[in-house]
């Protein structure tokens, strides 16, 4: 899954090395999802949709790999959950200029122990901060990869997932021992 | 603490922003002479435009009064209001305000649940199979849970059985049918069929009990997480890219 700010690229991430245009799918979003009995009887109770983007790479003929962009306001939390089932990893796709819209996300992946990368998204290919700076910043921990990205870019965006799942395999084992 | 009321000699130089700004011929054409007929047509406007203004003065009492503030945010108000207000995440715009109520007439809240009551015959919900004006756990019977635990990414095919012309019955599992001759994931059903995810997952759930599809859950997960194995392929596929 990749997660991140507001624009900070990650629907063109999803698009770069998916094989489809990514699609888009939409939750319903009502309080507490009330049943459907109780939203005819208040017509004007709001309803909000979630949408969220996804993509997919077949690796094998029967293996493939779907890239999900999470909803990127973070009220929309509920949604990341789902997702975080059965994920190998996330990438939490940052802008160096905003910082501060990436600490949700790694909090959140931190609190579910799913494996994560930090990609800087390299907008212009300009690097806004030294990576260590990045690190000391998001206070990520030292095993924590942090890669520079260009979302656009196909083999960019490849050798990111492969940083992820190496990441993720590099996780487990050491927790398994 | 500023009202409702503003003084008289501000009035002109209001009126003349506001068309300035949401109607530039009449800003042009008008601010030379002005018609008779339109200073008629004044208070009319001025008292429509009152319930906004009274809820601008409300949420934000220590403002004072910036010429054209008011205008500008009743029109935002119309733009951004209403019941998807807070998709716009715009906490100053409150999804319902009163004038909204009163300006616009509310949908008819009676015949709604009358239609929705009617959910057990199936044939009745072809005609609004496309229509948003159905809610969306309509077509699931107001069921928002499915006997499958589905993952979005599970994969679902169409089963010997659901190809079967006659095999399915109802608008949407037939959709469904003939969109996994090819293996697709639920989020991808979702997407295609513009189906809120959940209600995609309780149709794939029931059609997978009716024997319509085949549903390929990922059987390399230990727990909540892909097995090393798993994690393998992938990489060696991702490398092969």
């Amino acid at each position: 899954m990749v997660a991140g700010g507001f624009g900070v690229g990650k629907t063109t991430l999803v698009g770069s090395v998916s094989e489809i245009v990514p699609l888009t799918t939409e939750a319903v979003m009502t309080e507490a999802s009330v049943d459907v009995d109780d939203l005819s009887s208040t017509p004007n109770k709001v309803t909000t949709t979630v949408a969220m983007d996804f993509g997919r790479v077949s690796l094998d003929s029967d293996l493939i790999l779907y890239l999900f962009g999470t909803p990127g306001q973070h009220r929309f939390w509920f949604m990341w959950d789902d997702l975080v089932r059965g994920a190998i990893g996330a990438i939490v796709l940052v802008d160096t200029r905003r910082l501060a819209d990436a600490f949700a996300s790694i909090d959140f992946f931190e609190d579910r122990g799913l494996p994560y990368v930090i990609a800087l998204n390299c907008f212009d290919r300009v690097l806004h901060h030294r990576i260590d700076d990045v690190r000391e910043a998001l206070t990520v921990e030292p095993t924590v990869p942090i890669v520079t990205t260009d979302a656009r870019d196909r083999d960019s965006t490849k050798e990111t997932l492969i940083t992820l799942v190496e990441h993720a395999m590099h996780q487990r084992m050491s927790r398994a021992v | 603490m500023s009202t409702g009321r503003r003084p008289t000699s501000r009035r002109a130089e209001d009126d003349f922003s506001y068309r300035d700004l949401f109607e530039p011929e009449a800003a042009f054409g008008d601010a030379e002479f002005e018609h008779p007929g339109e200073q008629q047509d004044e208070p009319d406007r001025r008292l429509a435009d009152m319930s906004e203004r009274g809820w601008d003065e409300m949420s934000e009492p220590g403002l004072g009064e910036p010429p054209n503030r008011f205008d500008i945010d009743g029109f935002r108000a119309r733009l951004f209001g209403g019941p998807s207000a807070t998709l716009y995440g715009d906490p100053g715009i409150p999804a319902q305000s009163d004038w909204d109520s009163k300006e616009i007439p509310a949908v008819p809240a009676e015949p709604e649940p009358e239609l929705e009551l009617e959910i057990p015959d199936p044939a009745e919900l072809a005609p609004h199979e496309t229509g948003s004006l159905v809610r969306p756990y309509t077509k699931t019977g107001g069921r928002t849970r499915s006997d499958y635990d589905l993952a979005i990414e599970a994969l679902v095919s169409t089963s010997d059985r659901g190809k079967h012309p006659d095999a399915a019955v109802r608008p949407e599992h037939r959709s469904i049918c003939g969109l996994c001759l090819d293996t697709r994931s639920v989020a991808e059903v979702a997407a295609h069929l513009r189906l809120p995810l959940g209600v995609a997952r309780v149709l794939i759930g029931d059609m997978a009990g009716m024997g319509l599809v085949s549903i390929h859950q990922s059987g390399m997960v230990v727990g909540d997480r892909p097995s090393i194995e798993f994690m393998e392929r992938v990489l060696s596929g991702l490398r092969k890219l």
